[in-house]
């Protein structure tokens, strides 16, 4: 979580002197993270207070315009025009000179000033707006007049910047989410004093109690919730300022350091309490909260409120309100109601400071929808001895900017009681841990730095845990870290571990997994990593059932929500996707499946799938997917044998189930023409999937050494023509197993047309003989090739071909 | 004998000499050198001679008949260089075609970041790991320090299954990250443990920087004697492998449930040299003040070691694991503006690389 924070408003609470850049490296190594530095003085660059001596007419009559003559510290007086509609002589104004940045009239791009001649009069500067120079937010003021800073006592000629206290740098701290106490100004004040050796300026404020002269004032504070409102605390004051009022320039200027708006000096002051302690606050206007009083309870079902972001809102019971005798005024810890809100005739307020549950309002505040500052600050856990200094802080600035006066004691309803949280601490534990030795000295005078309080000596000590650091202080490991991050984890050295290295947990398949990518990277496929999430859609165009997938309870949408358990429709989509671009291609895939069982976790099935597409109808893409597989199956050393197949998504005329040592290991086969319209694929796609691990598992791990034949082997072509449905597998298996003297089988071509019969095909192949004993004669391989064609006639009714 | 025998062999020499041509070489060597040649028939009159003579005449006829094939050797090899001379004429090809390639094949960016990394790790004697991508909340959550009501553990951040709920291990849920392979790899009962486990992880987010699911890597080193310093001895290794020799980590601290203490790791930017400003003093924009975020790391808390049944007081460890695709991203310089086009399986991007 990011806070902005004013390297002014954080020295207040430390005695800093390093530069803000040193402060932000420094604390960023062992504390909170300064992420980006703004220098807030860069942006009233050239920019200086003028004091206006004389204000003259134009001399052209009709003219606007008027002629300014201004005091900047310089020996001659600076004279410019100016429309400003509330020139007066006297008054202090921004005077922006060459070479500043404005935005004119509030609107569009920075632009940078140059000497200009205006009606006739030339102008090196020009008097400045509040939104010209982006502080409309802090003072607002009607369109044609000029930003007045008479209030202002620095001279004529005074930077800015320096003017208005804006000579700072603001820091985008990220603070982790465990230390809420460090996302505040204090908090970053404490951690910079442990980190950089200064010396902490806080002190805790006073509770306060009844202004001299007042008479208490009436409000009861009742909790139902004591589970979820661990603490309520509230006071009443009367405030006094005019209507319209906006905050003191010293507050203002903090709030938008740390990119908050002004709203009013009561709702300020409880942001700037929020900043500065880590507390939000919240006021109500006393006048609005009827019966006098404050019930903290869960919400009825079906109650309503409008919020103060002008939008009404129904509450379900697990919300937790804070509510006058009638009806809500607030959600508790998210955001306030319109109603109750503090307005411009309020006199009388009340402001609150309690400690509800994280994880309760974490819940209303998604549950509504509404993301606050202070719902952020709550979902973190506070600690409940906070809210009384944040009270006490909020009640002296009231009084301090506000015309504040307290107008009741402070009520404080409390279920958590105050309890010191101790821990033992072992430094011989730490030190083995961090890995260096550190003398207890500066251990101690870490922790102690950090506001842990410290008993004991030697071996072990107890060490006590300040109220704002009870919810992330767990146990001994923490003041390790403590120690080891004040310490500096720069400062350490960097070793390599020397331990055994273990010689168990190896997985083959992993290795397996990168080399058949790798292989098929090297046959000229393109990788995907699709989503392992897929649509209903995937499962039904496949005429697959989606109720037999893994569902996700909670999908971001109806895309992501089941598990696959086959690579091959997101491969559709793919080439769908792609094919316009891409007629044809190459692609394969290595990830999970994923396969319901029941009572356990899915059997995640590594898979590897490759798709073969393109404008292809006949058996040129099936004969491509097969032969990457087999390429594959060769690489890797599994024997492998097919089998027709039939159903699921495939063509019921090119698919094949393939099998090894009997085990069916997978399929090829060319995707139902209808599928791949379904799933808008103009051409055909041919594929294979196999699952990984058990395909493996037919591996033949060593390559068989075979001596070098010392025979020549006998090379004959054969072609024989057969009617169609005759398939090559069965010819060749026929032939390889018909003579023991053929070694080899090669189809070379299948043709058909002129000089084959309609109906019929011809087969050629290449044939290889040979004998380990001795070298063929011509007459043995004829009589063998006789004998095989007689088989082959007998069995298939094969011709042989001229 | 001797002269005629002297005599031919001149001749021989001389028409070697005198011949230009490759073809008509050969065809001499035939008719000249050969079985049938004059030089042979004279040869053969050597049977006829007195023996004493025959040795004197024989040994002659060797030696004119070396002289001669050498001088025939010498022309040959001459002609022949003279013949290659001239090829560079009669087969010039255009050698500015492009070469006849195989198709080109393409691994996926964050498969080359995983095998790139798992190589590293092995180096040092991490070995690669696989954990259930569905996984019991127990592993994912509660097993790692994670409170029944940690944020993690809410229906927006983390994806369940459509599965009844486990008496022993809690929902079903895909993992959101790979932590949850610590207290598995614990549970083999094999110590000391250092594991890269690199897999897929599911978080409900999809955004120009978010993907619902993605890839990390894990390590995690157990043993005894485990510090900090440790720690950053692997991680510097991996960054100076993997990055580059110039590069420098740094850890920043950081919270985690699962480790304590947590840590950020930083590596110095690759564009400004982690100085945060470039040649022209201008701020870069690519990093952080100079540096660049890593990923996350911690020593392995007590509470998650005794949820794998390994005594806290006894052993020790340290976990980082962060995005396969961050990793890849910082390293390629590939800059994407938009993470999804990761997995959106568009051939103009994959075929890229």
């Amino acid at each position: 979580m990011n806070i902005l924070a004013s390297y002014n408003w954080i020295k207040e609470y430390v005695g800093l002197k390093e530069s803000a850049e040193v402060f932000a490296r420094r604390i960023s190594l062992s504390g909170p993270a300064a992420e980006r530095l703004y220098p807030q003085a860069a942006q009233y660059d050239k920019m200086v207070v003028g004091q206006i001596r004389e204000v003259k007419a134009h001399p052209k009559p009709g003219v606007k315009i008027r002629i300014v003559s201004l005091d900047i510290g310089t020996e001659q007086p600076l004279e410019l025009v100016c429309g400003g509609s509330n020139l007066e002589v006297g008054m202090k104004v921004v005077v922006a000179l060459v070479g500043s940045k404005v935005r004119w009239h509030g609107q569009g791009d920075l632009i940078e000033l140059q000497p200009a001649v205006i009606q006739g009069i030339e102008s090196k500067g020009m008097i400045c707006g509040a939104n010209e120079i982006g502080l409309a937010d802090a003072f607002p003021h009607v369109e044609r007049e000029i930003m007045d800073v008479s209030w202002l006592k620095a001279k004529p000629g005074t930077p800015l910047a320096k003017a208005l206290g804006l000579d700072d740098t603001v820091f985008d701290f990220e603070v982790t989410t465990n230390r809420p106490d460090a996302f505040c100004m204090i908090g970053l004040a404490r951690e910079a004093s442990a980190v950089l050796g200064a010396k902490f300026l806080w002190r805790e404020p006073v509770v306060p109690s009844v202004a001299k002269g007042m008479t208490a004032m009436e409000l009861h504070v009742k909790v139902s919730a004591p589970k979820t409102c661990t603490r309520y605390q509230a006071v009443v004051m009367t405030i006094d300022f005019p209507p319209g009022q906006k905050s003191n320039w010293e507050i203002t200027k903090r709030l938008i350091s740390a990119g908050l708006r002004p709203v009013n000096p009561v709702v300020d002051i409880t942001n700037y309490v929020m900043l500065e302690y880590g507390q939000p606050m919240h006021a109500f206007d006393y006048d609005q909260l009827a019966g006098r009083s404050i019930v903290v309870r869960n919400a009825k079902e079906g109650e309503k409120m409008m919020m103060l972001d002008g939008v009404e809102r129904e509450f379900k019971t697990s919300n937790l309100l804070i509510c006058d005798g009638e009806k809500p005024v607030a959600v508790a810890g998210v955001m306030g109601g319109e109603h109750s809100g503090v307005h411009e005739n309020t006199k009388t307020v009340v402001f609150e400071a309690a400690t509800f549950d994280p994880v309760s309002i974490r819940r209303t505040a998604r549950s509504l929808n509404v993301q606050t500052d202070a719902s952020l600050r709550f979902e973190k856990g506070l600690p409940e001895d906070l809210t009384s200094a944040a009270l006490a802080r909020a009640v002296e600035l009231c009084e301090k900017y506000a015309g504040g006066r307290v107008a009741s004691k402070v009520l404080d309803e409390r279920s958590v009681p105050h309890k010191k949280v101790k821990f033992p601490f072992r430094p011989e534990k730490a030190e083995a841990l961090i890995g260096i030795t550190i003398s207890v000295k500066d251990m101690k005078k870490i922790l102690v730095s950090l506001g842990f309080g410290l008993v004991g000596t030697g071996k072990k000590w107890e060490v006590t845990v300040p109220y704002w650091r009870e919810h992330d202080i767990e146990g001994e490991r923490d003041f390790a870290e403590e120690i080891a991050r004040v310490y500096g984890y720069a400062n350490l050295p960097s070793v390599m571990p020397a331990g055994e290295i273990p010689t168990y947990g190896f997985d083959p398949l992993l290795d397996a997994e990168d080399a058949a990518k790798r292989f098929f990277k090297g046959a000229g496929c393109s990788e995907l990593l699709n989503y392992s999430l897929v649509p209903a859609a995937h499962f039904e165009k496949c005429n697959l059932n989606p109720a037999d997938a893994i569902r996700i309870a909670n999908p971001l949408s109806a895309d992501f929500e089941y598990l696959r358990m086959s690579l091959l429709p997101g491969f559709l989509q793919t080439i769908q996707e792609n094919q316009g671009l891409f007629p044809e291609g190459k692609v394969f895939e290595v990830s999970n499946c994923y396969l319901k069982r029941e009572g356990e976790l899915p059997d995640e099935v590594l898979t590897m799938s490759g798709a073969v597409y393109g404008p292809y109808d006949d058996d040129r893409l099936f004969r491509e997917a097969k032969g990457l597989f087999e390429a594959y199956a060769a690489e890797v050393g599994v024997h492998v044998a097919y089998a027709r197949m039939e159903g699921g998504p495939q063509h019921p005329g090119r698919s094949v189930k393939i099998l090894a040592n009997g085990e069916f290991v997978g399929w090829i086969a060319e995707t139902h023409p209808v599928v791949c319209k379904k799933f808008g694929v103009d051409g055909r796609v041919a594929a294979f999937e196999v699952p990984l691990a058990k395909f493996l598992t037919h591996r033949s791990t060593h390559a068989k050494y075979v001596p070098i034949p010392l025979f020549p082997p006998a090379k004959r072509d054969l072609a024989l023509a057969v009617d169609e449905k005759i398939e090559y597998g069965g010819l060749y298996e026929t032939l390889l197993s018909g003579s023991p003297l053929l070694k080899d089988v090669e189809l070379f071509d299948v043709y058909r047309g002129k000089g084959v019969d309609p109906g019929k095909k011809s087969v050629a192949m290449h044939l290889t003989f040979a004998d380990n004993e001795r070298t063929l004669t011509a007459e043995e391989v004829d009589a063998a090739i006789e004998a095989l064609t007689a088989t082959l006639k007998e069995k298939f009714g094969a011709t042989v071909r001229g | 004998m001797k002269s005629m025998l002297g005599k031919l062999a001149a001749a021989l020499k001389e028409q070697i000499a005198g011949c230009n041509d490759l073809a008509a070489l050969e065809i001499f060597a035939v008719e000249r050198l050969g079985r049938k040649s004059e030089f042979n028939n004279l040869l053969k009159g050597l049977g006829a001679l007195p023996a004493e003579e025959r040795a004197v005449v024989g040994s002659m006829a060797n030696r004119l008949k070396q002289e001669v094939q050498a001088a025939f050797d010498a022309k040959k090899s001459e002609l022949e260089s003279a013949s290659a001379g001239a090829l560079a004429e009669q087969e010039r090809i255009d050698v500015t075609v492009p070469g006849t390639r195989p198709q080109k094949g393409h691994l996926h960016l964050t498969t080359q970041a995983i095998q790139e990394v798992t190589d590293i790790f092995r180096r040092i004697g991490f070995t690669r790991v696989r954990h259930p991508e569905v996984e019991w909340d127990w592993y994912a959550f509660e097993s790692l320090n994670m409170p029944p009501d940690h944020p993690a553990r809410d229906e927006w951040e983390t994806f369940f299954v459509d599965a009844p709920v486990s008496v022993k291990n809690g929902k079903m849920v895909l993992t959101p990250h790979t932590s949850s392979g610590q207290v598995r790899e614990m549970q083999k009962k094999h110590l000391p443990i250092r594991m890269i486990n690199i897999g897929k992880c599911y978080r409900r987010q999809i955004d120009v920087s978010h993907v619902p699911m993605f890839h990390q890597f894990e390590g995690l080193l157990i043993d005894k004697n485990v510090s900090v310093t440790h720690l950053k001895g692997v991680l510097d290794y991996f960054a100076k492998t993997f990055f580059g020799p110039d590069r420098v980590t740094r850890l920043r601290p950081f919270h985690f449930r699962f480790t304590e203490p947590s840590f950020e790791v930083d590596i110095s930017c690759g564009i400004c040299l982690g100085t945060g400003k470039l040649d022209g003093g201008a701020k870069c924009r690519l990093c952080k003040e100079g540096w660049l975020e890593l990923g996350g790391a911690g020593m392995v808390h007590p509470n998650v070691l005794k949820a794998g049944k390994i005594d806290p007081e006894v052993y020790g460890g340290f976990a980082f694991g962060w995005g396969v695709e961050r990793t890849m991203a910082m390293k390629s310089g590939v800059r994407i503006d938009d993470i999804r086009v990761l997995y959106k399986s568009d051939f103009r991007f994959l075929q890229q690389f």
